[in-house]
């Protein structure tokens, strides 16, 4: 991704999210968002098997023994 | 007075848990200023909980394991009655804490004496402590540089002998990268072994709480009064405590050690690599190992991290996003806007690489490898130049640290002098299998031992 494409994400996603951004902030961020998206290349290019499932993030109540 | 003499002192009669809490606000009235490690001083509460400890002893009652030890606590832990700032100026406007986090009330009940509340990168996103809103904190072993982050003010509190013991976070090395640059002592543990309870959050997928002290002793004292199972912590996944402070003097017979050499050669400057052949040399280290994906856990750590954390603080920053950082603001604006594939991809290449990390524990036992690429740097540097590459700075400091705890293992940061007693410190990270914390304390005691990591106090705060 070039600064330029950043720029041009940054300024629809900032309408997403609504979060109003002037012209040098949305350069900085831009700026970031190229430096993540080669570590996103990166594991992009580490191919990971379909079975890869996300960590647990959630877990439900504790298993409830119900009376019979 | 260290830690555990203070402790020792106090149960013997020789000093009262009173004299030990005015001594450690004396230290802070006298030297803080130099290191602007303590955002707030809780001296009320401070002399009431000593005062409690003296009663305790003049009644005869036998002595909690804290008794009297003064402490204090990176600024994102609750402590009733006292707003929470992490670190922002956002957070001024929130009403004070109706409770002590779960950690400050464990250490209250063990007879620590809470004199404090500690500065800290704003909500824990940087390696810094260069605070815009708090001021710099700066490192008691030279005053022109950083102290590290984000729990900076921890690790300078406890190098210039102001607090015996501080509570710390660590995301991605908050506690690991301010213990090595600070030279101290620091805990970070299993990934869902303390509960975070009362701690504000930065990213809860990788969020850490653990404990900063003068000697491993003090540290496993610390850790082990702050361990216990938590039921109202969904993110506590201890069912119950597992002291090491019993274990920590067995030594490292039978234990299998190796050195992590590859990438963390690689973006280790010259000091860093010589404290982790020292510690190598210093534990009988058998072979140098290889860690699985290192690049690829740091990469996915970034993106989980700038992702969490941005989106955590959306809301205030569509609202108030010029009250924030301004160094760190846009990365947090930036994580927030990440696309959706890449935070996918970084969690789901997290559950195979903590398969294959666990794989390297079926031959090792403890892992050792540089804390931080270097030595503290200038406050305000902005680039480092490692193995070739140039490195935003305040990123940088992570490298080594970041894929550690993505895998959420057990680290022991140990205060290393690999240019002599002069010098600045750089710390090694002793690295077990999750849940094995003891294995960390043993290593981390035959350096101690061995003279060869310490905890050096700075001339200016002799």
């Amino acid at each position: 991704m070039t600064l330029d494409e950043a720029l041009t994400y940054v300024r629809a996603a900032s309408r997403a999210l609504e979060l109003t951004l002037d012209d040098a902030q949305a350069c900085s961020v831009a700026g970031h968002l190229v430096r993540t998206a080669a570590m996103a290349d990166i594991l992009d290019a580490a191919q990971l098997p379909l079975e890869a499932e996300l960590p647990e993030a959630f877990c439900p109540a504790p298993f409830l023994e119900l009376p019979r | 007075m260290r830690g555990l003499d203070t402790l020792v002192a106090i149960a013997n009669g020789d000093i009262s848990a009173r004299e030990a809490c005015a001594d450690s606000m004396a230290r802070i009235a006298r030297c803080n200023q130099r290191v602007n490690a303590f955002t707030l001083t809780t001296r009320d509460r401070a002399f009431a909980e000593a005062d409690e400890v003296d009663k305790k002893r003049a009644r005869g009652e036998r002595l909690p394991p804290l008794a009297g030890l003064p402490y204090a606590v990176k600024n994102l832990f609750d402590i009733e009655g006292e707003t929470t700032l992490a670190g922002s100026k956002v957070n001024r406007t929130l009403p004070a804490a109706a409770s002590d986090a779960f950690l400050v009330a464990r250490m209250r009940e063990a007879g620590a004496v809470l004199v404090g509340a500690l500065n800290m990168d704003e909500y824990a996103y940087g390696f810094t402590t260069e605070n815009t809103h708090y001021g710099t904190t700066r490192n008691p072993h030279d005053l022109t540089c950083v102290a590290g982050g984000s729990s900076g003010g921890s690790g300078a509190a406890v190098a210039a002998a102001l607090v015996p013991v501080a509570l710390g976070s660590d995301t991605n090395g908050s506690i690991r990268v301010p213990a090595s640059l600070c030279g101290v002592w620091g805990l970070k543990p299993t990934f869902g072994r303390l509960s975070r309870r009362g701690a504000y959050p930065f990213v809860h997928s990788l969020d850490h709480v653990g404990p900063m002290a003068d000697s491993v002793g003090t540290l496993a004292l610390a850790y082990d009064a702050l361990q216990g199972p938590d039921t109202l912590d969904s993110s506590c996944h201890a069912t119950h405590a597992q002291p090491v402070a019993p274990t920590a003097d067995a030594g490292v017979h039978g234990l299998r050690i190796g050195t992590l050499g590859g990438y963390f050669e690689e973006m280790a400057g010259p000091e860093a690599r010589v404290a982790a052949q020292l510690a190598g040399r210093a534990l009988s280290a058998t072979g140098e190992v290889t860690w699985p994906d290192a690049e690829l856990a740091r990469a996915a750590a970034f993106i989980v991290t700038a992702s969490e954390g941005g989106q955590l603080h959306l809301p205030i920053l569509r609202s108030m996003k010029e009250e924030f950082e301004p160094l760190s603001v846009d990365r947090l604006i930036a994580g927030a806007m990440q696309p959706v594939a890449w935070y996918l991809a970084a969690q789901r290449f997290r559950r195979t690489y903590r398969e294959r990390v666990m794989h390297l524990f079926k031959d090792w036992d403890v892992l050792i490898a540089p804390a931080t690429p270097v030595c503290a740097t200038e406050i305000g540097t902005e680039w480092l130049d490692l193995g070739g590459q140039r490195h935003p700075n305040r990123a940088a400091m992570g490298l080594l640290t970041q894929p550690i705890s993505f895998a959420g293992c057990p680290v022991v940061a140990a205060p290393m002098w690999p240019s002599g007693p002069k010098s600045l410190p750089v710390g090694v990270q002793l690295i077990a299998a999750p849940w094995n914390e003891d294995a960390c304390f043993r290593a981390a005691r035959v350096l101690e031992v061995a003279g060869i990591a310490r905890v050096q106090r700075p001339e200016y705060f002799l």
